[in-house]
């Protein structure tokens, strides 16, 4: 008697489940993905040799003195 | 960090430092802009303005925050002034995005860098500061000049755009109608941390 029914249940059940489980591990997945986009749009400017101009202006306003 | 005993308690000008900050300054203006050009430039207004108002910055605080915070104030500052069109020699503003779901799972960089282009530069800026830079949503508030509530929400409209735009949204309830819920379980998940 219960080992009719529960085969009966269980199928819908894990089916339900699974399901659940995969699209919490999609969203995840994405979202981690969404993160790691973000952190190499970032990154990639973040490796770029910084041009001499800058060294430059510093340079300048070292000349200058402070609060100038 | 100052802690060792032989060394004498350095006084270092913070002005000496900001050099080691001008990589990040500069990646945070070429995210907001999208544009290399006007991103130099804005680095260069940052950096005049820093110089002479040094005396303003508080010694012990976050340098990096603080010039972060002269950046973006400059940047909008401008967009009011001028209300000109961003210049988009490559034309990536104008391009419209149909790039279809990804359900088994690999966003492409190219794809999603297109998508992070159209963006606003808001929703740029606040993706940025809490997801890539690693600031804290305090010091992220603190910066943008709103509250962390702000913050947050602002982010998870901006990830709910994101995923408009890559066409994640559809049927998959990802990001969008984010409500208090999700967000806590967001946040319980550690996802939206910095």
């Amino acid at each position: 008697m219960t080992q009719s029914t529960e085969p009966k249940a269980s199928p819908a059940e894990a089916a339900v489940k699974g399901r659940g489980k995969t699209k919490e591990g999609n969203r995840k997945e994405l979202q981690r993905q969404i993160d790691e986009n973000l952190r190499r749009v970032y990154e990639e400017a973040l490796v770029q040799e910084i041009p001499d101009r800058f060294a430059q202006l510093l340079d300048q306003l070292r000349q200058k003195g402070p609060g100038v | 960090m100052t802690s060792t005993q032989t060394s004498p308690p350095e006084r270092r000008d913070p002005r000496e430092e900001l050099p080691e900050h001008l990589p990040a300054l500069r990646a945070f203006a070429i995210s907001l802009t999208r544009n290399v050009a006007v991103a130099d430039d804005l680095v260069q207004d940052t950096i005049v303005k820093a110089w002479t108002n040094f005396d303003k910055f508080t010694e012990g605080t976050n340098l990096r925050a603080w010039l972060f915070t002269i950046l973006r104030n400059t940047f909008y500052s401008d967009k009011r002034k001028h209300r000109r069109e961003v210049p988009d020699p490559e034309g990536i503003h104008a391009a419209t995005l149909y790039v279809k779901p990804a359900h088994d799972g690999h966003l492409a960089f190219s794809d999603f860098s297109a998508a992070f282009d159209q963006l606003s530069p808001e929703h740029r800026e606040v993706l940025i500061l809490v997801g890539a830079s690693g600031f804290a949503y305090e010091d992220a508030a603190a910066m943008m000049g709103v509250a962390v509530g702000t913050v947050k929400s602002r982010a998870n409209r901006a990830r709910a755009r994101l995923a408009e735009l890559l066409g994640l949204e559809k049927g998959e309830e990802i990001f969008s109608g984010v409500d208090g819920q999700t967000m806590a379980v967001m946040s319980r998940s550690g996802m939206t941390a910095a």
